[in-house]
């Protein structure tokens, strides 16, 4: 009887429990909140103070701490979305996308904090001559989240986003000696 | 809590097929009962068609990403910002804040812009068809044609307008607007 009284109490408790979950589901709904894509708030850890030979502060004069992306440090959700990315051409570092005339260049996604403890994210171009160091050909920030962006290739040219299947893609160009970075109006 | 009463089934039929989707608890099943905002009419149906994985993929520009584009695009080129733009009260009252502000460092103008969108959208302006508080990017619905041809529907009965971006540079998705 005690037995019978214990699982029964037990169902009853594993239903509210269940009622509260869903309750708490259409509740998250009911305020605005549908199911988002990991990449709109993923968050990065910036904890390295060099990337290669280059001090973080060559990069930008403010900055303490940088994290370079790549598929490694991506969370456990986007575990089911590698497959699509690999095949459609995302990356975090692309290698000599603009082919010059011995200067290789280096495109790099990554997140950033600076000294006054206000984080974001970057798009960061890096050249070196033939057997030269890398020098900083152009640096874009965002300060913000210290989130996601990331580099697709496409027959159309070399484009920075911080989202993917999303319109926030920005073609990257190299124009007249220089690097430009072109967002949608 | 017990106030809630399971809803019967609702059946769609589409070309001769049935297909069969549960409307949301809260009644948005009816097309009087518009979601109150984007992200409530994203969640109202990813609730009725929970079997397309439908995932908001974009959220759109803050005002604030918004004025620091628009910054930036002044003061490196004053020509190419009056180009992109079409003629409107709050370009022209950009145009002249950076003019009649010479000495003003990137964050100021940047400031300044933030404050001038949000006057011009009280009036009722367009500033940008990317800003978040009226359009996602959702992943186009898992299923065949007849499924996305139904939640399609369905957005335009809750009053949102759907532009299929198959082609898009960051991947395929919808671009709701609401």
């Amino acid at each position: 009887m005690a037995c019978r009284l214990l699982i029964h109490r037990c169902r009853f408790v594993c239903t509210k429990f269940a009622t509260v979950l869903l309750l708490l589901g259409a509740t998250l709904i009911a305020q605005g909140k549908p199911d988002e894509a990991w990449w709109l708030h993923a968050s990065f850890t910036p904890s390295e103070t060099a990337y290669e030979s280059l001090p973080v502060t060559a990069l930008n004069q403010s900055w303490v701490k940088i994290a370079v992306l790549g598929y490694a440090s991506l969370p456990p959700d986007a575990k089911e979305d590698l497959n699509w990315m690999h095949r459609d051409g995302f990356h975090f570092q692309v290698d000599n996308y603009f082919k010059r005339k011995e200067v290789t260049d280096r495109e790099l996604c990554g997140v950033f904090e600076d000294r006054e403890g206000r984080k974001g994210r970057f798009l960061l171009v890096l050249e070196k001559p033939g057997s030269g160091a890398w020098k900083v050909a152009y640096l874009h920030s965002e300060i913000g989240e210290p989130g996601f962006s990331v580099l697709v290739k496409k027959p159309s040219g070399l484009f920075w986003g911080t989202c993917m299947q999303c319109e926030e893609f920005s073609r990257l160009r190299f124009e007249r000696g220089a690097f430009h970075l072109d967002s949608a109006p | 809590m017990a106030d809630i009463r399971p809803e019967p089934i609702r059946e769609v039929h589409t070309h001769g097929t049935v297909l069969v989707h549960a409307p949301t608890a809260s009644g948005a099943g009816s097309q009087s009962q518009r979601p109150p905002n984007i992200d409530a009419l994203v969640g109202t149906i990813q609730t009725e068609f929970p079997q397309t994985h439908i995932r908001v993929t974009g959220r759109g520009r803050t005002v604030q990403r918004q004025a620091e584009l628009m910054a930036e695009r002044r003061l490196q080129n004053r020509h190419q910002f009056l180009h992109t733009y079409r003629p409107a009260h709050h370009i022209t009252e950009m145009d002249h804040w950076v003019t009649h502000h010479p000495h003003a460092s990137q964050d100021e103008t940047v400031a300044a812009f933030v404050e001038i969108i949000n006057r011009a959208r009280q009036r009722g302006a367009v500033v940008s068809n990317h800003l978040s508080d009226h359009a996602r990017d959702i992943s186009i619905p898992h299923g065949d044609h007849r499924v996305r041809s139904q939640v399609r529907v369905r957005l335009r009965e809750l009053g949102a307008h759907v532009l299929d971006e198959h082609d898009a540079v960051g991947g395929p998705h919808w671009h709701v607007d609401y």
